[in-house]
């Protein structure tokens, strides 16, 4: 699949080895300087006020030049100018290859087309294995909104610091994309599910083979999840924001459990949020 | 041509063990063992000796993270394959520095799983 770190794609393909990954990893990430550095070495502030800012950032979640130039450190024109140098030091992950020698011009323009169509043919992978079933455009909305869900607390994760005085929620007019999503915590969402769902989910997109085993077949879904969440997770936040708790199995509610022929729950979590994806057999 | 390798498959999803067992032995390699968590992973390790394990990160009890850590403390030369959905730039970053050989993301591409057990075999007896 998939939406790889163009890294990881070239390490999949054999293109560039560990020890080369990780040195343009460290090279690219001494290219990412922040404003507060690129002011502090150009004398536009001082450590100590570019500590200040970063602490207000932090409370706020505003951005580092709106804050230097309402806290009167800078004024609209350094900012601009720091945002150009920002752009100019930065590095990409290939332009580093191609530094170093890794790679040629030419590979990494081949390599970033073909990563490129990669991408969309795991697209297309993930649609075919979901609209072959008879439900499929119901079951790509509900994927799509599970995994705006996920990123979007993910990014509330990555965007209130510890030193936040203000607790952010969801407002509930986001979750209300469907009937079946519940609020408050847990947040429980509503999935079709029928024994051609799992099947057709697992065979298309898992490659695996199932004949009438209901554990296989759940688990399958749980794995099928937790890929298309773990992916798209690591494209979308930030490093150490990602973390998934493994998806379980759990029973439904005895009283929930009588209105359906089958169905069971599937418990994932982020840092902050529970989610119980139920799945039901109408 | 690379040899068999003898391989622990190391996730807490049935049907992904299932996929990969499969696999493995489409190109010619032996599940020697398999773990659904990172105890268990380190149980089959001791008694097995493998000569290459595939990884999962997100697991219950003892996550992937701590079993690779672990891993290469009781061998320091244990051949750990990270295979994760899991595709953060940190997360991979982390297990290569760590001392995994190699990362693969979920799913699996054949091909890379193939390309990495061969660079594994030839440094295997």
């Amino acid at each position: 699949m998939s939406n790889k770190f163009f890294g990881q794609y070239l390490l999949e393909l054999g293109v560039i080895n560990k020890q080369q990954l990780l040195l343009a990893i460290d090279l690219q990430r001494a290219s990412h300087l922040t404003l507060g550095e690129i002011a502090i070495k150009k004398g536009y502030l001082t450590n100590l006020q570019a500590t200040a800012i970063n602490i207000e950032q932090q409370r706020t979640d505003e951005r580092f030049g709106a804050l230097a130039v309402s806290m009167g450190h800078l004024i609209g024109k350094q900012v601009s100018e720091l945002f150009i140098t920002q752009q100019n030091v930065r590095k990409f992950f290939g332009e580093v290859l191609v530094e170093q020698g890794i790679l040629s011009k030419t590979v990494l323009l081949e390599q970033l087309e073909a990563h490129s169509e990669l991408k969309k043919l795991s697209t297309l992978k993930l649609d075919s294995a979901v609209y072959a079933h008879k439900h499929g455009k119901f079951i790509a909305d509900t994927i799509s909104m599970t995994v705006r869900l996920f990123l979007r607390i993910a990014k509330i994760n990555v965007q209130v610091s510890n030193l936040s005085t203000e607790n952010v929620k969801i407002k509930p007019i986001e979750l209300a994309f469907s009937q079946f999503a519940q609020i408050p915590d847990p947040i429980r969402i509503g999935f079709i599910m029928e024994q051609g769902l799992i099947q057709t989910v697992a065979n298309n997109f898992l490659n695996l083979e199932i004949k009438d085993n209901p554990a296989v077949s759940q688990d399958a879904v749980c794995e099928f999840l937790n890929i298309v969440l773990g992916n798209a997770l690591a494209n979308h936040c930030k490093e150490g924001m990602t973390s998934l708790s493994p998806p379980v199995i759990s029973e439904v509610e005895s009283d929930i459990r009588e209105s359906y022929q089958s169905c069971f729950n599937i418990e994932m979590a982020t840092p902050d949020q529970k989610f119980v994806l139920f799945f039901y057999d109408d | 041509m690379s040899s068999s390798l003898r391989v622990l498959v190391v996730d807490d999803s049935l049907s992904m063990r299932l996929v990969i067992k499969q696999l493995l032995l489409n190109i010619g390699h032996e599940v020697v063992a398999e773990a659904k968590d990172g105890l268990e992973a380190l149980k089959q390790y001791m008694e097995h000796k493998p000569d290459v394990v595939l990884l999962d990160l997100v697991m219950p009890k003892f996550d992937g993270k701590k079993t690779l850590k672990k891993l290469l403390q009781v061998d320091e030369n244990a051949a750990v394959v990270i295979c994760s959905s899991l595709g953060a730039e940190g997360d991979i970053e982390f297990c290569l520095r760590a001392g995994a050989k190699f990362y693969l993301q979920k799913p699996y591409e054949v091909e890379s799983i193939k390309r990495a057990l061969n660079s594994l075999s030839e440094t295997v007896e």
